[in-house]
């Protein structure tokens, strides 16, 4: 049985579908069968009670049909003992509660000219929302690069051309940790994700460390986060993070804003493995759209990433926020 | 113990609005059959939880849209279809690939002995199949879906998906016994089309 004869049979009346399933092949039955739910769901079907009607005068067919069923319950019985990961229900759970609530304030609350504090992250979301109909991401995130400074965010054709990319290019791998922080703050762009209440900036690293306590043991000479934090002490804070996934692992992202330049500091619990990291340990890579800069400091694993099309000279923003010579490491 | 049939009988009665009692009873109800379509759509357990947790926020979002409440299963259903699809022209990364991480959520509270087939097996020879027979033939085993909603939610003819239902089985079953055999299956119907039944078998007699 073609498909259209499938199509045909399904515009037909009873008493039509009757006459053509008995004039049907074994083969053409089966097919009809095998679309036939256990526990006898589709015997109001006219072409499945057809077809098992033929079945029934059949002991071939009707053996055929049995066995099918036993093996459809076998596999259906196999992939229900696909278990989700531990913590996703109730992680689903707080991120649709957080949007319902979320979408109830959205409607309720009266807007108002952004302040810095928590009033930011609706600001965030329905701006963010707001440009998302008309361009995406992209434009939310221009949107939000120039937000402060009431820069309508149209450098950036001009930036292209001065973009020099510091890693091995789109091609570049990413761990899971640095993808699950780089799809966090586009779902923060997007107002998918809320920011939790901004810590004031001169205390920002005290909040990060505070979230994600450093290794005493571990500690490190170098310290790039502790220098981006200095930075973040005249910047403006934009938004925060703590995330806490079973397979990622627990992680704070902080969103920042320094000389108009919008930047994230995601800082990871442990020494986790950096793809491609040189002898020093540091990774300098960029993805289609994100520049990334990964190290490990006083036993934990850190990102700093940015768009490379915001700044002239991305290897010279990243060494300035991290007070660091990345060509010497 | 509420069961399956009492929580859906729920939901359909609930009010519409942002209720989040009403979302946590889909989500009790819906959760795991969703993840477990992710899986078969983007086969690492990252991507699968992710596209569950997606759908979710979606329908967090604008499920209060929804007008008929019994129709919950096949909105999320198709929404998760649809985030996979969007997601895949959006950076070709939600493909089978083979250093994508494998499953490992087997049921390790079922001995091997209480069933025929392991997970593990159904979900790699599930993953053999191309999308178009994979998909329905999911949907037919996890929710047990009616080929008529399947073809619905697909947006499909209701022949197409009959034909593909049949055919996905017969291919599921050949790459269960036989991986070499499942491979030149899938390579012959890597394509949109469908090839009819009738000409394969011109003039055979079941």
């Amino acid at each position: 049985m073609n498909d259209n004869r499938a199509d045909e049979i399904h515009g037909k009346g009873e008493q039509a579908i009757t006459d053509m399933v008995s004039e049907m092949t074994n083969d053409d039955i089966k097919v009809i069968l095998s679309v036939a739910r256990p526990n006898g769901l589709d015997v109001a079907d006219p072409m499945i009670a057809g077809a098992l009607e033929r079945a029934n005068s059949d002991p071939s067919l009707w053996d055929w049909f049995v066995e099918s069923q036993s093996w459809d319950a076998e596999v259906a019985k196999a992939l229900g003992s696909v278990h989700p990961p531990a913590g996703l229900r109730e992680r689903i759970l707080s991120i649709g509660e957080a949007q319902l609530t979320a979408s109830r304030n959205e409607r309720d609350e009266t807007i108002e000219t952004p302040s810095r504090t928590v009033q930011k992250t609706p600001w965030i979301a329905m701006a963010a929302a707001a440009v998302l109909l008309v361009g995406g991401t992209f434009f939310a995130s221009e949107f939000l690069r120039g937000s402060k400074t009431g820069d309508s965010g149209g450098g950036i054709a001009g930036n292209v051309g001065a973009v020099t990319p510091l890693g091995k290019g789109a091609s570049a791998q990413f761990a899971n940790w640095q993808t699950d922080a780089l799809q966090s703050v586009d779902q923060i762009l997007e107002g998918k994700k809320e920011s939790l209440p901004l810590p004031e900036e001169k205390v920002a690293w005290a909040w990060i460390d505070q979230q994600v306590p450093p290794n005493p043991i571990a500690s490190t000479s170098s310290t790039p986060g502790k220098a981006i934090g200095e930075h973040i002490t005249s910047g403006e804070g934009i938004a925060c993070l703590r995330v806490d996934d079973p397979l990622i692992g627990h992680y704070v992202l902080f969103c920042f804003k320094v000389s108009g330049t919008l930047s994230h500091l995601a800082v990871f619990d442990g020494v986790r493995e950096i793809p491609n990291a040189n002898a020093s340990g540091v990774a300098v890579q960029q993805s289609d759209r994100w520049q990334t800069v990964s190290w490990v400091e006083d036993g934990r694993t850190m990102m700093l990433f940015f768009f490379p099309t915001d700044v002239k000279d991305p290897a010279g923003w990243a060494e300035e926020l991290m007070n660091i010579d990345l060509a010497a490491r | 113990m509420q069961t399956n049939a009492s929580i859906a009988s729920q939901i359909e009665s609930d009010p519409p609005g942002r209720d989040p009692a009403f979302f946590q009873k889909v989500v009790n109800q819906y959760y795991e059959d969703l993840y477990r379509f992710a899986m078969s759509l983007a086969k690492s357990t990252a991507d699968a939880s992710d596209l569950t947790q997606e759908t979710f926020f979606v329908f967090a979002a604008k499920g209060s849209q929804l007008r008929d409440k019994s129709k919950a299963k096949s909105w999320l259903f198709t929404t998760l279809y649809h985030e996979f699809l969007r997601r895949r022209r959006k950076d070709g990364r939600l493909v089978f690939t083979e250093d994508a991480e494998s499953y490992d959520g087997r049921d390790a509270s079922q001995s091997e002995g209480d069933k025929r087939f392991d997970s593990q097996l159904v979900l790699e020879a599930l993953s053999t199949l191309d999308e178009n027979y994979r998909v329905p033939l999911t949907l037919f085993y996890l929710q047990g879906m009616a080929y008529k909603e399947i073809a619905e939610m697909l947006d499909v003819p209701i022949g197409t998906v009959m034909s593909r239902l049949s055919r996905a089985k017969s291919a599921l079953r050949k790459a269960m016994e036989d991986p070499k055999e499942s491979e030149r299956w899938a390579i012959e119907n890597t394509d949109q089309r469908v090839i009819p039944i009738n000409e394969n078998r011109k003039g055979a007699q079941g």
